[in-house]
This record gives C-alpha cells, structure tokens and sequence, in this order.
C-alpha cells in the first residue's frame, strides 16, 4: 500500500516535470499514458499546466513600433498568396505565363481577364478552404501525418511532407458512404509531394470513411494497393 | 483561417511569441526568427492547434521551437518539449490563464524560494531536463522532481489568490 502511495507521489512528480517540459520523449510518454488511465493525475496536469502556460504568458514583449513593423512585414511577404501553396504558386506561374504569351500573341483583353479571374477564383478557394480547416467547429480525424477536416458539407483531406508517390503512380482517395460495403473511388492527386490541402469534391454527411491507395495514372475503380490509411469518420 | 483573421492573431500575440522566443535564447535576431516560425506554423498548419487558450499555445509553440535552436536542433527535439496538444478533455480554460497578468506572474516567480524557482526556469526557459537540472544544481534527481512539482504547486495558490476578482 506504502509502495503504492510511493510510486504515485513520483508519477505526481513527473507529471509536474511534464507540464513543464522538462521530460525526455519517452519519459512524456510513459507520462501521457497515465495519464489517459489515471484521474488524479489528470486533475494534477490540469492544474499545473496553465501555471507553466501563465509563466509564458508572462514573457509577453515591449517591442517598439518599428522591430513590429518590420517583423510584421516579413511575415507577411512569406505568407502571400503567391507562396501559400506549392498548389498556389504553379498555379500562379502558370497563370502569368499564360498571360505572357497572350499578350505576346496579341490576344485580346478578353483572354487577360479571364486570367487573372481564375487566379483570383484559385485563390478565393484556398482561402475558403483555410477558413474551413481553421474553423472552431469543424471536427479533425487525426491520420498519421495530417487529419481529416469535416465542416458542415466539405471533407478536406490534409497531409503534411507528404512524399512524393512512386514513378508513374499517383496518391488516390476513396470514400465510404453510410451502409455501403465498399469503397468509392474519389479523386486523384496531382501532387508531387509536399504539404496538400484537398478537398473531397461532393462529400457530404453520408460518408463515414476516407481512405488513401497508391493507384495508376487516372485512379482505378477499386483500391488495387493496401491502403495507406483509412479514417472512419465517427 | 484568412489573412485579416491572421494578422489579428498575429498584433494580438507576436509579442507573446516574441517574448518567450526571447527569454529562451537571449538573442533579438534569434527571438524574431523564431517568431516568425511560429507564425508560419500556424498560417500553414492551423489545424495543430486543437483548441484552449490560442496565446497560451503559440507560447508553448515558441519555447519548444527556441529550446531546439538553443539545442542546435533543426527541426526535431527528442528532449524536453512542453506538450502543445490538450490531449485530455478534462484541461478546460482555466482563471489563472484567462486572467493572466505578466507582472504578477514574476512577482510569485520572485517570491518562491530558490530551490524552487531556479529548477523551474532552468526547465522551462532553460530547456533543461530534469535530469540536466539535477547535475548542473549537484542536487540529487528525487529532490529536484519535488521541489519542482512544490514550485509549481505553490505558484498555482499564489496566482490563484492574485487572479481572485
């Protein structure tokens, strides 16, 4: 009983060591896992954790107008739309290429409009889909390198440092709708690698499941690899 | 997350962010590369932010990021991370986060004891585990886990009363 009391009153320890982080990885570990099964040490790191959080908070900086400014600004060209995605930045290279040759060609402002109206609608999108994946109501499956976003009607598949897919494959994904046996096949991925934002065209609430296969160019009807996840979305 | 909602996260916290970067690495230039970072983490990724208290959470971001530069780590640590997920249901927001005052916080910093006080920033600010502690300070491990988990304890009642209406 004394050694059990014992051994708790360390576990107490190292949970105050994790609040603060001051663990090594397999230490948090063994830290994290008791807590998922032990109540009192739960109520512990509940406590002490906002304290290490308002030691932080507590750092909070003066820093004069002009450093603000100029970080502000930094930030701000890294963030621009031309370098939100590699998605984004192709797309736009590509759109002022097309502009380019028009206008070498002598093609009518018709053809510029049209242009610049696909950059902007390509970049409406990414925001909307950035609104959506940010939004305090949307729900997150976690997957292993990313999560599977659910908000209201749209499903967005997103995936960080996603390699690159095997030469002459491409990354497919596959959903499952509410009481049906298999999978359907959806869209294809053009990428070739990186961090990936997509949307699941025409997913609604019906679909329970997403799932990612390595298939051929074009996809195929049914997944022909082993799966390389597949969330169930409940 | 659009850019107007993001720079209004970005005037409201850099200087959060920016702090805590700064109080890590003691270096201007160093705190502002870390800043930026950490901005960029959110701006790409927002989703790693999985709910509490935002300000709080770019603060735990920004230490671990400026713990692995003062490691001269790249990009993975192996050591000494404050977790950033909540991870448990029962971590609510809490008072003494929502009603955080910077000047109160270091003044119930200041009045713990030392024995507890410096464990503590040496492991949050510093970095250091606690086994790092323990070899730097040449007090045994058992005495710095309990003199931590005692500093924090008390500095909870002392913000707790200071964070009273």
């Amino acid at each position: 009983m004394s050694d059990a009391l014992d051994s708790h009153e360390e576990m107490l320890d190292l949970v105050a060591l994790y609040a603060l982080g001051s663990l090594g990885r397999a230490e948090a570990a063994t830290v994290q896992g008791h807590l998922a099964e032990c109540a009192r040490c739960r109520a512990e790191y509940a406590m002490l954790r906002p304290t290490v959080d308002a030691l932080a908070l507590a750092e909070e900086a003066e820093l004069d107008a002009r450093t603000s400014a100029r970080m502000k600004r930094r930030l701000k060209e890294a963030i621009s739309p031309r370098t939100v995605t590699r998605r984004a930045t192709i797309a736009s290279i590509v759109a002022v290429a097309a502009v380019l040759v028009a206008m070498w060609l002598g093609a009518t402002t018709v053809m510029l409009r049209g242009q610049l109206a696909a950059m902007r609608a390509n970049e409406a999108k990414l925001t909307s889909e950035l609104a959506d994946i940010a939004a305090p109501d949307a729900r997150r499956y976690a997957i292993a390198g990313g999560a599977i976003v659910r908000r209201g009607a749209h499903l967005y598949v997103v995936l960080n440092e996603l390699g690159p897919p095997p030469p002459g494959r491409v990354y497919q994904l596959w959903t499952l709708a509410r009481g049906a046996k298999a999978m359907t096949p959806s869209i294809t991925l053009t990428t070739t690698g990186g961090s990936v934002v997509v949307g699941i065209p025409g997913a609604g609430p019906e679909v329970t499941a997403v799932a990612m296969s390595i298939e051929p160019p074009g996809g195929s009807a049914q997944p022909t690899t082993k799966p390389l996840f597949v969330r169930k979305l409940e | 997350m659009d850019e107007k909602t993001f720079e209004a996260v970005y005037d409201r916290y850099h200087r959060v962010v920016y702090g805590v970067a700064l109080r890590v690495l003691g270096d201007r230039s160093a705190a502002e590369d870390v800043t930026q970072a950490v901005f960029l983490r959110l701006w790409h990724t927002p989703e790693a932010f999985r709910g509490g208290n935002l300000g709080a959470w770019l603060a735990r971001v920004a230490r671990n990021r400026a713990v692995d530069v003062l490691r001269g780590k790249a990009r993975y640590s192996t050591t000494a991370e404050v977790s950033e997920d909540l991870a448990f249901a029962d971590y609510v927001e809490d008072e003494v986060v929502a009603r955080i005052d910077g000047e109160r916080v270091r003044e119930a910093l200041r009045a713990l004891p030392e024995e507890q006080s410096i464990p503590i920033t040496m492991g949050f600010f510093g970095g250091a585990t606690q086994q790092e502690i323990a070899r730097r300070l040449e007090i045994p491990l058992g005495t710095i886990k309990s003199r931590i988990r005692m500093g924090l304890r008390r500095l909870r009642a002392e913000l707790e009363a200071t964070a009273a209406p």
